[in-house]
């Protein structure tokens, strides 16, 4: 764990540092990725920044809001950011919407931005988890594991490391999958059914999760309902492609 | 069978992909409830994250009274770490000396422990004075609290509920009375 680089007086959070840097990998790949399909950087760098930019307002504005009875009386303090006082639903809420904002308004083709979206996904999605493990977050529950790392005051189970492997694995099958001809669209769903599949199994190892009452694991309820959601969307996109109602015994659509 | 070859297998027929949902769902919602968390007690391992109890200590303030952590429990508790050549520190101190007036009827205390390991007594109570700080200030010449905290940077501050739990840690600052306020307002239900 290393949450802190002293350079001289200057101290670096390096959970925000490994972010910083992933996003900027994460966005150059996506890029890379748009040019065989006809998609140009900018749009891909203009989508990524504003999802970013969006997501920050949107995470603080929802922070400010929640407390707004101390904000309004110390209004300049809006603007004193500090990691913790950001609220992560209202980063989704906003930036998943300027983002859906300027794609449309670009006319930008969603399902083919999608799929070059993926692979900088899963990358955003290690880096993640290597910002996690600087951090000391998202940690496991306790065990006698060979490969257990010390953590917290006890050996756990390395949950950030299995979730760096497994956005490692998802990076490489969406590599795979970039030769193989196939609907647009399915490279994400690809994403997000394995990263939601990897969430349900590896949440149980987690010790920091969110818990509902009766101990359901938010994250669980979460991610199958995005794995059931990329099932559902499945056909739908692979039919679009063709215009034809796939039948039984139809093998056009569908192979990885 | 290769997945591939599986979920070829399936797509191709819409009523065996509905099966497929359906089986996942099922499936799904059995992990779930097979996997649900156990309800425990609050973990009492302490250890200096969100979520653990806040490791205990036991300092000198700067009158010479002795101060435990965990004789405390019951009040919500900001444990602020910091040193007078500190600039951050400097500027938040009168922030957190206004919220702590406001609310120690309430039940909070705040403990400024000053890292005299990397610093002096003299310079710490200088500080305190012209600053006119109202909370207890702690000295830590041995560095037991920063080592305990695991302290990387100044200032860093902890929130602490009335169970003894850490709900949150800022590192850095200065912090504004709006965002210490926003803190203890998560720390100090009861």
């Amino acid at each position: 764990m290393f949450p802190i680089i002293q350079l001289g007086s200057l101290a670096i959070q390096t959970p925000g540092l490994i972010v910083l840097a992933t996003v900027w990998v994460a966005l150059d790949i996506a890029a890379r990725e748009g040019k065989p399909v006809g998609i140009a950087p900018e749009p891909i760098y203009n989508t990524g920044m504003i999802g970013i930019a969006g997501g920050l307002i949107g995470a603080r504005l929802w922070y400010v809001g929640t407390y707004w009875a101390l904000y309004q009386a110390d209004l300049p303090a809006i603007f004193s950011l500090n990691p913790a006082t950001l609220s992560p639903v209202g980063g989704v809420l906003l930036g998943l919407g300027l983002v859906i904002w300027y794609v449309r308004r670009k006319a930008l083709p969603i399902r083919q931005l999608l799929d070059v979206g993926a692979p900088a996904l899963a990358v955003f999605a290690a880096g993640l988890a290597l910002a996690n493990l600087a951090g000391g977050n998202d940690y496991g529950i306790p065990t006698r594991l060979p490969w257990a790392i010390y953590l917290w005051d006890d050996y756990r189970h390395p949950t950030q490391v299995y979730d760096f492997l497994v956005a490692l694995a998802i990076f490489a099958w969406l590599w795979r999958l970039k030769r193989s001809r196939n609907f647009d669209g399915i490279r994400f769903l690809v994403f997000v059914g394995l990263y939601a599949l990897a969430g349900l199994l590896l949440e149980p190892l987690r010790a920091d999760g969110v818990i509902w009452v009766g101990g359901i694991r938010a994250v669980e309820v979460w991610s199958l309902a995005a794995l059931l959601a990329a099932l559902w969307l499945w056909p739908k996109w692979a039919q679009r492609e063709t215009g034809a109602e796939p039948a039984q015994g139809d093998t056009a659509n569908g192979l990885i | 069978m290769p997945v591939d070859t599986i979920l070829l297998r399936l797509v191709v027929n819409p009523v065996r992909w509905r099966g497929l949902i359906l089986g996942v769902a099922l499936l799904g919602a059995a992990w779930i409830w097979a996997t649900r968390a156990p309800q425990l007690p609050v973990d009492n391992a302490a250890s200096p994250h969100a979520g653990f109890s806040a490791p205990d200590f036991t300092l000198q303030t700067l009158s010479g009274q002795d101060v435990t952590l965990s004789k405390l429990r019951g009040q919500a508790v900001v444990i602020n770490l910091w040193a007078s050549w500190c600039l951050p520190c400097r500027a938040e101190m009168p922030e957190l000396d206004q919220v702590y007036a406001a609310y120690k009827g309430r039940g909070l205390t705040v403990l400024a422990v000053n890292s005299t390991f990397q610093d002096t007594e003299y310079d710490a109570r200088d500080f305190v004075q012209k600053l006119g700080l109202t909370f207890p200030v702690l000295l830590d010449p041995a560095g037991v609290v920063s080592r305990r905290y695991l302290l990387r940077a100044l200032p860093t501050t902890f929130f602490v509920d009335r169970r003894g739990v850490i709900q949150d840690q800022i590192v850095g600052g200065p912090m504004s009375r709006a965002s210490i306020e926003s803190k203890v307002a998560q720390i100090m239900a009861p």
